[in-house]
C-alpha cells in the first residue's frame, strides 16, 4: 500500500473513532430518556420496578466508562500510527488497556443481562474482541523486540 | 562480552566519525551506535566495509572480554 492511501486509511479510522466518541457523548446525555422510553413500552413496566430502572441506568453509565476509555485509547493509538512508530511500547500499553476495557464490558454486560437477555450476546462479543486484542498486543510486543534488534544492527 | 574498539582504531587512523560513515556507506547515527557499544549486531558487509576503510582486521575493532554476559 502506498503512503498516500495509507494516510487516507488512517484518517478514515480517525474520523470513525471520533464519530463513535461523539455518539457515546450523545448517548450519555439521552440515556435516562432512553431508559424511560424502554420501560414505558407496553408490558415492560410490569417487569421493571422503579429500583430496576435506577439500577439499569447506573449500569448503562458504568458501561459507558470503559467504552470512553477504549475509544480515547484508540484515537491516541491512531496518533501513534500516524507518526509512524507503531512498534513501540506505548502502543502495546494502549492495546493492553483497550483489551482490559473489553473485559470490563464483559462483566458489565453479564450483569445487565439480568434485565436484557441480549446483554449476554454483547458480553460474548466483547469477550471475543478482548481476546483478539490481547493476541494483537502479544504480536506487537514481539514485533517491538524484533524492531529494536533491527534498529541496533549496523 | 564483546567490546567494540572502533574509537581506538579511528584515532590511530585519524579519521572522524562523519568521514568514516561516508566511506563505509552507513549513516553517522548508526556508526555512532556501533562506536558507543549500543549495537546489538553487526552485519558482515558493514564489518567488511569498516575493515577496508580503516585498513585493519576485525580483531582490531572487536575484542572478547570474559565476565559480563548479554542476558537481559
Amino acid at each position: 500500500m502506498n503512503t498516500k492511501r495509507k494516510n487516507i486509511s488512517v484518517k478514515i479510522s480517525l474520523v470513525i473513532a471520533i464519530l463513535v466518541l461523539a455518539a457515546l457523548v450523545v448517548f450519555a446525555f439521552v440515556l435516562p430518556r432512553l431508559v424511560d422510553y424502554y420501560t414505558s413500552l407496553r408490558g415492560r413496566s410490569e417487569f421493571l420496578t422503579q429500583n430496576d430502572k435506577i439500577a439499569v441506568t447506573i449500569m448503562l453509565y458504568l458501561i459507558l466508562i470503559p467504552a470512553f476509555g477504549a475509544d480515547i485509547s484508540l484515537i491516541s493509538l491512531l496518533g501513534i500510527v500516524n507518526k509512524g512508530n507503531v512498534f513501540t511500547l506505548p502502543s502495546v500499553k494502549l492495546l493492553r488497556f483497550i483489551s482490559y476495557c473489553c473485559f470490563a464490558e464483559v462483566l458489565l454486560f453479564c450483569a445487565i443481562s439480568k434485565y436484557f437477555i441480549l446483554g449476554l450476546v454483547i458480553a460474548f462479543a466483547a469477550l471475543f474482541l478482548g481476546i483478539v486484542l490481547r493476541v494483537v498486543k502479544n504480536v506487537i510486543e514481539e514485533a517491538v523486540t524484533i524492531k529494536e534488534e533491527n534498529d541496533f544492527t549496523v | 562480552m564483546i567490546i567494540v574498539n572502533l574509537d581506538v582504531m579511528m584515532a590511530k587512523r585519524k579519521i572522524s566519525l562523519g568521514e568514516l560513515a561516508a566511506e563505509v556507506g552507513i549513516t553517522p547515527v548508526n556508526l555512532s551506535i556501533l562506536k558507543t557499544g549500543k549495537a546489538k549486531a553487526i552485519r558482515f558487509s558493514t564489518l567488511d566495509a569498516i575493515c577496508r576503510a580503516l585498513d585493519c582486521q576485525p580483531s582490531d575493532i572487536l575484542e572478547y572480554k570474559e565476565g559480563e554476559n548479554y542476558d537481559e
